[in-house]
Order: C-alpha cells, then structure tokens, then sequence
C-alpha cells in the first residue's frame, strides 16, 4: 500500500502565485491561492542568482515584498510553504520600477467593420499604458482615448466618419519610458472571402432511425424536408422540435413540419403531442408543462394531457 | 484564402448500432473520452485506437486499471451505513480494481442498496472520507493527480441550472458573475443565499474532482444547456486552479417534469424487418448534434468527456434481438410478414434505442483530435469578435482568453453575456501556424441563418451564412488545404 502523504489543508497538494504586480517605487503585490499557507518563504532568482529573499506569515492572499536594489527584467518567485509538504509552481514576473525597461513596440492592425474600426494588437511584456493616435492628413495626429491597460490584446470600437481617411499608429509606455511607434496602419475591409472547403463533401451517406408517429421525409422534386404523419391525431396537436429548439414562428406561434432545408449534419426532431384543451400554443406548454406531473395520491392525473412523445434522428449528406 | 470548415465522417449513421469500429484509428487523443456502453462485438482494443480512453469494465481484471470508468453505485459500501470501517472497506475494495487514472464518478446518494443522505449534507462527509481513501489507495496525491469526478448529480456538480437564480432566468445576475471574478465567488452555489458549495467548503474537491453536468431532456426550456455548461466549466477552474472537469451526458433522454421523454409515451422505435416492422418502446434519446457538442467542447474547454450508457452487453446482430422485460411491450406491424421469433430476455442483445450518440460524441472528440495542435500551440482558446447580419459582438473587455486548467482569467465572463443577450458564440485559437475559429447559436434554429464574419488576429473571415443549433469548427491555415 502506497504510504499516503499528510494531508495538507484546504491549500491541497499543489498551491499557486496567482499574479505578482508592480504597486510603487520597489514594492509589489504577490496574489496567491492557497488557503491554510502559514508562512511562505520565497526566493527572487535570476539566471540561477538569487536576487532578494523574505518570508512572510499572510493573513490573507495577497502581501506585499519590497524588491529595492533588484534590477529590472524577468525574475522567477520561487515559494515554499515549511508547515506543510504542498508544492507551489514557480512564477515568473518582471521587475520594473526602476524604469530602466523599454516596453517593445506593440503589433497593431485595424479593421473596419461596418461603421467600425476594430483595433487590435498584440503586445509582450509589462505595460502601464498604450497610446492610439489617428491622423486623416498623415502630419497631424490626434490621440484615440484609451482607457485600459491590456495583457494580450484589446479591441477599440467607435464611430468613425470617413474611416477611409483614417490611419493609425500605436506606442506602450512603461513608467517615463515609450517605445517606438507602430508602423502606421491604414483599416481595411480586408474581408477575406474565404472559400470555406467542405472535405469529402458528400462521402457520408444518408441514414435515419425514428420512432412510430413520425416520418421526416424529403420531397423528391423540391428536395424539401417534411413529416408524413400527420401533424394531429384527435385531440392533440403535434408540437416539434429542430435540433433541441422549439419550432415555432415568430410569434410563437405552432408550426407544422414541411418544406424545411438542411444542409450536410445532424438534424434532430422532437415531436409531441399535445392535447387541445389544454396546451393550444407553444406558451402554455413552456409555462405549464409541469402540470402534466400533478398527483393525487399515486397517480397522475394530467399524464394523458401528452399523448406520445416522438423522435427521429437523420444525418443528412 | 481557404479556410476548411469541418464535416460529419463518412462512417457515422443514425442506427441502433454503434459503427464506432468503422471509425478511423486516431490513437489517444489526450483527453478523457470515456463511454459507458459495453458491445459484444466491437473490443475495447477497437474503441481504444478510435479516441475511447475509458471502458465501464472496473470489476474485470482483463482491462488495464488505467482504463476503467464507471460511476460507483452505493453497494459499494458493505452492510448498511457508512461507518469509517465501512467507507475504508468501500475504497480499498474500489482502489484494487483502479488506478489513479481510472475515470471514476459515482451516484452514491440515489442508486444501490446503501444510498447516503444528501439533504443533510452526509454526502460530503462520507464522499470526502471515501475519496481520500481512495487516493490513499491508488497513490495518488489528491484530486488533480486522478481523474476522480464524484457525484453525478447535477444539483451537487453545476453551480445552477440553465442560468436560474431564485427561479429566474438571469445570465448577468451577481451571484454568476460573481462565480466568474473571483475563487471565493466560485465555491459558491447559485442557490437562494449564494451558500458555499459544500463541494469545496467540506474539502472534498482536494480529493476528487467534479463533472461538469449535461443531462439533457425537453424539460421545458432548454435553450441555455451548452452555454450554461460552457460558463460551468469556466466556474470549475476559477474556484481551483488545477481542476480538472469533464462534460458528462448520456445518450438517453430522461424527462423529469413531463412525461414526454418517458418510455409509456414512446410509441415505438422503428425496426424494420423482414415482412413488417417492430415497434418497440425504450428511451427516448438526446440530439446527436448535442452529444457532438459535448465531444468537441468538453475536450477543446475541459478535460474531456464522459458518456454514461449503461452496462448492458449490447450487440450489433439483429439475431441478438430480444424481449426485455423492463420496457413495454413491443409490437409487431406486419407488412405481409410474421413477427419474427426473439430470443428470450438476456445478453448480449441487439438495441432497441438508437446507441449512435455515442458515435456522435466521437466525432466530436475526433474533431477536436484534427484541430488540437492549434490550440496546443496557442496560448490559450480565446472568445473572438464577430459580426452576425452586421451586428457586432465582441468580447468582454481584458484578456479575451477563457479559463482553463491552470490558467484561471477572473473576470472574462463573455459567455455570461452571449447568453444573456441569446447571441451567438464565436471562439479563436492561434498556434502552429493555423487558426480555429468556432461558432455556435443554440439560440437560433437549424432553420435560421445568420451571415457570420469571425474577426481574428487582424483579419475577418466572412464565413457565410451558418445554420442556428449547429456546431461550426473552421481550420486556417495559410491559405492552404491541410
């Protein structure tokens, strides 16, 4: 029998550095996720040296490290818990506040969509702000208010007048220090219309089971999709549903299963009867469906408000 | 620029029968895709080279412990009650048949002769003694070191049903957002008073996972099923950065507040034969197109799958068709013909519902196999911006990336949104030189066509008009046929 391994607390076998941020000068934030951690002693270490060192007993999931005399760039925290054998996952982070960091330069493309200019960009590394400016001449550029400070990429939409005339340009600004402008981008439709490629089309064979009460079939001349079985049978009506969606018009109304089109897939159809008197539209049925659950004593007395509940499944080439 | 856009296998059919052996040999495709379902004539060899990772086979010494799923019935503890011995005994008996990779769930409180109390909490008493036995047992660390999702009880495993708070629909109502921003708001239950979910209160989650559940009948609305399970996953990795969760279904349709999905109402499946045709009431089965869904979503957002059946030894021979004496009567419609003999009730039998969702659960997972290296080599499956008949949606603003295992993202609760305003779901990868683009709106009717421009790392794919409650996957690569 494998020996266990003493159970340690809520934090569990494995704990996490959640997000280390810059707050001022040299002191920064570290976020954990662990529950039960007790004191955390921990390593800054670059390139096997190691930078700085502390411990700290948290009361909460976040504390603060002061990291004065270390050097900006890339830097690993490395944490452990000594009251428990629970491993944390280093985590990498970068030193800033010295302000000795370049930010690079952001990649920015520009589409139009509609009345539109999305503006996307990627962008790696720490960043306090990023600056979008546009210019209709190419001389004067006017800055795009920008209120978000993002990690991966951020969209920028707003109606824009003429957007043919439109350029645009991007930098990252890091404490005082900027990077190079983007190239400047012009926003285009680039609408690609792609050929969408169906492969194999056509290589899976039509096939269908079903239950009794319904039949979807395709007329041969339209090449339309309809049920055979009729749509009533006494007093109940048959209500249908299309790959889980209840199939009713736009005012919610009933409809009946004929002259539908489908393309290559799966296609789903419930069908259930209904009676008259007490479901006549969709609406009753979607409010009051539990009613046909209703017992006296033991039994149901609503139950043949439903007369059937039908199915058919069809893969459609 | 071509952009291919992924389409049904020639092998799959909508029978009775799996052709699961017709599929094309994937291997392992690196997600739990476990099926609940036993065949008499397709191998669990076959299932495994076809992206099966999983086989309810947890008693047979035959199959690799690495290989057994199942969801544990009560009787696993000896006796009555649940005593310390009892719960000990309960592991140590499930351990030797298991390894921590097994993929292991269980309905504790409901089914077998020893069912726990839930409605005081007991469930989570003794599913954490259990489950730590049961890691002990296996040598396994704790929950993210198994792949063990305890119980299969939606109101335990999902934090609310299809966005309903206090019996109101609300996608955006605090109680959900907030189970989206932060991990204290995830250990919750979107229940009356926000509650702590005892999953995580109790510690349990240290020593099992949780499934992410996907049960589906027509009860009433359910237009809210994939994105609610989508936003469940996301739930999942927020209250515990390494989570594991994996979308559970099963192929058959159980209503629970309407008798629609009920065997007495089925009039018959239809099984023709020579000189007429069988009626034959069963269960009533959940949309193929959802059990793709959950195939492809659960392995691209989540750790995988799981697709509970039932143990019975099913065969592909019409020869094998039987009586059953736990469905109604079937009945025989002749067409000039006599009602051919059936053997009597036993195994293996041929099926009397269509098994084929769990082909259709396949060619989900087998989709997500043809696009994995993408998001292998991204930086993580994000939502995109798109453009549905001029209409612009884009992301909730930050980091656009959903959670994942070991990646949690507080605050990106787009897909809180998208349901909210009961719009469609556009997803983005980039990696290895290629584009994923996904779109989904299951709010829409397979009828209903909406003009679709997917927005993706600086370029908008116009991809025409895409058909509502259908799944859509697109690969880009270059401009080139892959």
């Amino acid at each position: 029998m494998p020996t266990p391994k003493p159970h340690c607390g809520p934090c569990g076998p494995q704990w996490y550095i959640h997000k280390i941020a810059h707050k001022e000068g040299s002191i920064y934030t570290v976020s954990f996720d662990a529950l039960n951690v007790t004191r955390i002693v921990y390593d800054i270490v670059r390139d096997c040296d190691t930078l700085s060192s502390g411990q700290h007993d948290p009361t909460s999931s976040a504390f603060e490290i002061d990291l004065n005399g270390v050097s900006d760039g890339k830097a690993f925290f490395l944490a452990s818990c000594p009251n428990c054998v629970g491993f944390c996952q280093p985590f990498e982070f970068e030193v800033v506040h010295n302000g000795t960091l370049t930010p690079s330069v952001p990649q920015l493309r520009a589409v139009i969509s509609g009345n539109n200019v999305l503006v996307f960009w990627d962008f790696e590394g720490s960043v306090d702000a990023f600056e979008l400016q546009a210019t209709r001449d190419g001389e004067s550029w006017t800055d795009v208010t920008l209120s978000m400070s993002a990690q991966i990429r951020q969209l920028k939409t707003g109606p824009w007048l003429n957007i043919e005339e439109l350029t645009f340009r991007m930098r990252a600004r890091k404490g005082a220090n900027y990077s190079s402008w983007s190239e400047v981008v012009t926003p285009s439709t680039e609408t690609t219309q792609p050929d969408v490629v169906i492969p194999n089309p056509g290589n899976v064979p039509f096939s269908s089971v079903r239950i009794d009460m319904i039949n979807i079939m395709q007329d041969p001349n339209t090449g339309l999709w309809f049920d055979a079985v009729s749509s009533t049978s006494g007093d109940y009506n048959a209500y249908y549903y299309l790959n889980g969606r209840p199939l009713k018009s736009p005012d919610g109304g009933r409809l009946s299963f004929q002259g539908m089109a489908f393309e290559s897939g799966f296609v789903d159809v419930e069908k259930i009867y209904l009676h008259k008197d007490h479901y006549s539209n969709w609406q009753q049925w979607e409010m009051f469906f539990w009613r046909t659950k209703e017992k006296v004593g033991e039994v149901y007395v609503n139950d043949w408000w439903v007369l059937a509940s039908s199915q058919q499944r069809l893969v459609i080439p | 620029m071509i952009v291919e856009k992924l389409n049904l296998p020639s092998w799959i059919r909508a029978d009775y029968i799996s052709h699961i052996d017709e599929a094309p040999v994937v291997g392992n495709v690196g997600k739990i895709a476990a099926l609940h379902s036993v065949d008499a004539d397709i191998t669990d060899a076959q299932k495994f080279e076809r992206g099966f990772s999983h086989v309810p086979k947890i008693w047979d010494n035959g199959t690799s412990a690495d290989k057994k799923c199942f969801v544990l019935l009560s009787d696993v503890f000896p006796g009555t009650g649940h005593s310390d011995a009892q719960i000990d005994a309960a592991a140590q008996n499930v351990g030797a048949n298991i390894s921590k990779n097994a993929c292991v769930g269980d309905q504790f409180t409901e089914a077998g002769n020893n069912p726990i109390p839930w409605w005081d909490g007991s469930y989570f008493t003794v599913g954490k003694k259990f489950y730590q036995k049961l890691c002990e047992e296996v040598g396994a660390s704790g929950a993210a070191d198994t792949n063990f999702f305890c119980n299969y009880d939606t109101k335990f495993a999902n934090f609310c049903e299809f966005f309903h708070i206090n019996g109101e629909r609300n996608p955006l109502h605090p109680y959900i957002v907030n189970a989206l921003a932060s991990e204290a708001g995830a250990r919750k239950k979107g229940d009356e008073t926000n509650s702590n979910d005892p999953y995580y209160s109790s510690g349990m989650a240290e020593w099992t996972n949780m499934f992410t559940m996907m049960l589906w009948a027509n009860d009433g609305e359910t237009k809210d099923w994939l994105f609610n399970a989508i936003f469940e996953t996301q739930r999942k990795y927020a209250a515990k950065a390494d989570a594991k969760t994996v979308m559970y279904t099963s192929p058959w349709a159980q209503s629970l507040n309407n008798p629609v999905n009920e065997h007495h109402k089925n009039p018959g499946h239809i099984h023709p034969r020579e000189g007429g045709y069988w009626k034959v009431p069963d269960w009533h089965t959940v949309p193929f197109e959802f059990q793709l869904w959950v195939g492809f979503f659960g392995c691209l957002l989540a750790e995988g799958c799981y697709n509970w059946d039932s143990t019975v030894n099913f065969s592909k021979s019409i020869a094998n068709d039987r009586e059953n004496e736990w469905t109604p009567d079937r009945t025989w419609v002749s067409e000039g013909g006599a009602a051919p003999a059936l053997l009597p009730d036993g195994e293996p039998r041929y099926p009397q519902f269509p098994r084929a969702g769990m082909d259709a659960m396949i060619v989900g997972v087998h989709w997500y196999n043809s696009i994995k290296h993408i998001t292998n080599a991204s930086t993580g499956v994000a939502y995109a911006t798109y453009i549905a008949d001029g209409e612009t949606v884009a992301p909730q603003a930050g980091d656009p990336r959903l959670f994942r295992r070991g990646f949690r993202n507080y605050g990106q609760d787009t897909i809180l949104h998208v349901a909210a305003a009961q719009k469609g779901l556009a997803l983005e990868a980039i990696g290895a030189g290629e584009t994923l683009l996904v779109y989904i709106n299951p709010y829409r009717l397979l009828t209903e066509k909406e003009n679709v421009t997917i927005l993706s790392n600086g370029k908008s794919y116009d991809l025409g008009k895409l058909a509502g409650s259908k799944l859509h996957v697109f690969r880009v690569k270059n401009g080139a046929i892959q």
